[in-house]
């Protein structure tokens, strides 16, 4: 007899939101499709190089002129090339970043639902401890003792927030154990490994998805925020909160210096929270 | 001549609670040394009320929570000293049916594949011919094997629990517990699945330990019966001498509370009130403060089981009670002996 396997249904479960989105969701998916066009393209399509500097024209209004779109700022650089640059390394740091704190909080969360007792009460009292602490005062110390480089950054962004990811991981994994399916493959003598990665994740993937975009904009911000203070991204690296720190100080003549990278990281983190917010509300309604 | 395929002594498992963090544990017995032992092919049943410890012995038998203390040898093996290797071996042979048939299958995963996954992880069979054996297995428990590519969500109660059933069989175990299989579904399902295990238990080298609290159903499934109560067995024996001349006053209680529609054997045995009080009994019989036959006696001295002609029961007056308790049931006071 013929046997045919399904295809994975994971797949339908997870585009299904997808299907008959409204139409603000579908302008946040059209945005971050954007976004992820220029971090993918940002150093062919950008009519200069970031760095060259024209001190002739300098403070070019932007839609004046067809070379300077967004305008150029104190140093005579393009603008719009310094944004899609700076768009490309904020978002490939957010991207490393959450994936890191993902790896990071759904290893701790398993280990802790995995194991209980006292590995369980320790990997949450550290999680409590950490949520307990601003985590921008950590970020500031750890930068300020051990200096910014880009591998440091990348694993220190993406310790924020690890414990959200823990907590909802060792949520999920405690309640799937209780699952009776989780139960008959142990006794079909299914190995832990294979309970886990086989059985268990298809179920609890979508609250992780959720939380996934939830946490990439966060990021966003707080990679912005500590480039912003100085201790982020260092020149001649751009990053947009470095351009936002940048522009600050000619607000008062020069806007279009620090507003269009405020605009790319407004829209961006709303376009991504929008989305997870939605995304949760479908999830949610296809478990009850 | 033959080692028997189950064999426990002295089972106990304690569950340990804690209020809060500097609250004192409590622990409460959910299986007081539990001994027994069952062939191949045996079917046993095993009932008692809510928290009586039954399920907490099939997970025993299983290895599914490790004794507090006492063994389990399943054939002439203990728990104890299983390797990685020996529980994999064990996993083969044994399965479990579990009470809910739908948070028993994987909703993400069809059931060809569930049912197919034994096969897969014990490399018995390669992918096709793992997926032909679950096609005729599903045949056997009156699925089709078209349905190998539903969800458990595109079936019904009934038959979600045929391939719970079929992936519990996929792998030829040689015992297989049942808790609480069939209370889940509503009575004609039911009947449908009693007779699908009789039949199956004809065709296949089975034993069964069939977890209830449904005296009806157990009875046409089982050849011997184990009564529990608060976690220790009050009587076991052979089913009929059991049913006919119950021995200990909570059997007799159960038995009594069966519905029947016939009404020239109504019981007169006293019902039983209240429901099993957890954690109060240190000595004595645990069933006295319900017992409407308990004496001094049961206060001071735990009964043990006794052995009468096909049956054993853990009760001081066990030998007071005399014939079934249909219609003149015999009252130990009364001192009379039924027709």
């Amino acid at each position: 007899m013929t046997v045919v396997t399904s295809s994975r249904p994971i797949r339908g479960s997870l585009w299904a939101p997808f299907r008959r989105m409204p139409t603000s969701i579908g302008l946040c998916c059209l945005w971050i499709g954007i976004v992820v066009a220029i971090g993918i393209t940002a150093r062919w399509i950008s009519p200069f190089d970031y760095l060259s500097q024209d001190p002739l024209s300098r403070f070019a209004r932007p839609f004046a002129s067809a070379s300077h779109l967004l305008g150029s700022d104190y140093l005579g650089r393009d603008v719009l090339s310094n944004v899609l640059v700076a768009t490309q390394t904020t978002l490939m740091i957010a991207l490393a970043g959450s994936i890191v704190c993902a790896l990071i909080g759904i290893t701790l969360g398993l280990l802790a639902a995995h194991f209980g007792g006292w590995i369980d009460n320790v990997l949450m009292g550290f999680a409590d401890s950490m949520a307990s602490i601003p985590f921008i005062i950590i970020a500031l110390g750890v930068l300020a003792i051990f200096g910014s480089s880009p591998l440091l950054f990348v694993f220190l962004v993406g310790f924020q927030n690890w414990e959200r990811y823990a907590r909802l991981t060792r949520g999920l994994v405690i309640s799937a154990l209780e699952e009776g399916y989780a139960e008959a493959a142990r006794i079909v003598g299914v190995p832990p490994r294979r309970i886990y990665f086989r059985h268990m994740l298809p179920n609890i993937a979508g609250p992780l998805i959720v939380q996934f975009t939830v946490n990439f904009p966060e990021i966003i911000l707080l990679e912005s925020g500590l480039s912003f203070l100085g201790l982020g991204i260092q020149p001649p690296a751009t990053s947009l909160g470095l351009m936002v720190a940048d522009g600050r100080t000619y607000l008062a003549i020069a806007w279009w210096i620090a507003a269009f990278p405020g605009v790319v990281i407004v829209l961006t983190t709303l376009s991504i929270s929008l989305l997870g917010d939605y995304l949760r509300d479908r999830f949610d309604a296809r478990l009850r | 001549m033959n080692t028997p395929l189950f064999l426990a002594r002295d089972l106990t498992r304690a569950y340990r609670h804690k209020a809060g963090f500097f609250a004192r544990p409590t622990s409460q017995l959910a299986a007081d040394s539990i001994s027994f032992e069952f062939m191949a092919r045996e079917r046993i049943g095993v009932v008692g009320e809510s928290g009586s410890g039954k399920s907490t012995l099939g997970r025993l038998l299983l290895g599914l929570t490790p004794p507090t203390r006492g063994d389990v040898w399943f054939e002439g093996v203990n728990h104890r000293d299983r390797s990685a290797q020996d529980w994999t071996t064990f996993r083969k042979c044994t399965s479990l049916v579990q009470q809910n048939p739908l948070s028993a299958l994987n909703p993400q995963m069809t059931i060809g594949e569930q049912v197919a996954e034994g096969i897969l992880v014990h490399r018995v069979a390669g992918r096709t011919e793992a997926y032909e054996r679950t096609a005729a297995m599903l045949e056997r428990v009156g699925l089709s094997g078209a349905m190998m590519n539903r969800f458990p969500h595109q079936m019904s109660g009934g038959q979600r629990q045929r391939v719970v059933i079929a992936r519990a069989l996929i792998l030829d175990p040689k015992l297989v517990v049942f808790d609480e299989a069939v209370s889940a579904l509503d009575v004609s399902v039911q009947a449908q699945v009693v007779a699908l295990l009789r039949s199956l238990w004809q065709q296949l080298d089975l034993a069964y330990v069939f977890i209830t609290h449904d005296l009806r159903i157990v009875r046409h499934l089982v050849d011997r019966i184990v009564v529990m109560y608060f976690g220790r067995i009050v009587e076991t024996g052979d089913i009929r001498a059991v049913y006919e001349h119950p021995r200990h006053p909570y059997t007799r209680a159960l038995l009594a509370s069966v519905p029947t529609m016939d009404s020239s054997i109504r019981s007169i045995e006293p019902p039983i009130k209240g429901e099993l009080d957890a954690g109060k009994v240190s000595q004595g019989c645990a069933f006295r403060s319900r017992c409407p036959f308990a004496i001094d006696r049961c206060a001071v001295e735990t009964p043990l089981l006794r052995a009468f002609d096909r049956q054993q029961a853990a009760c001081h007056r066990a030998d007071e009670f005399v014939g079934p308790i249909k219609s003149q049931a015999t009252a130990p006071q009364q001192k009379k002996i039924a027709r």
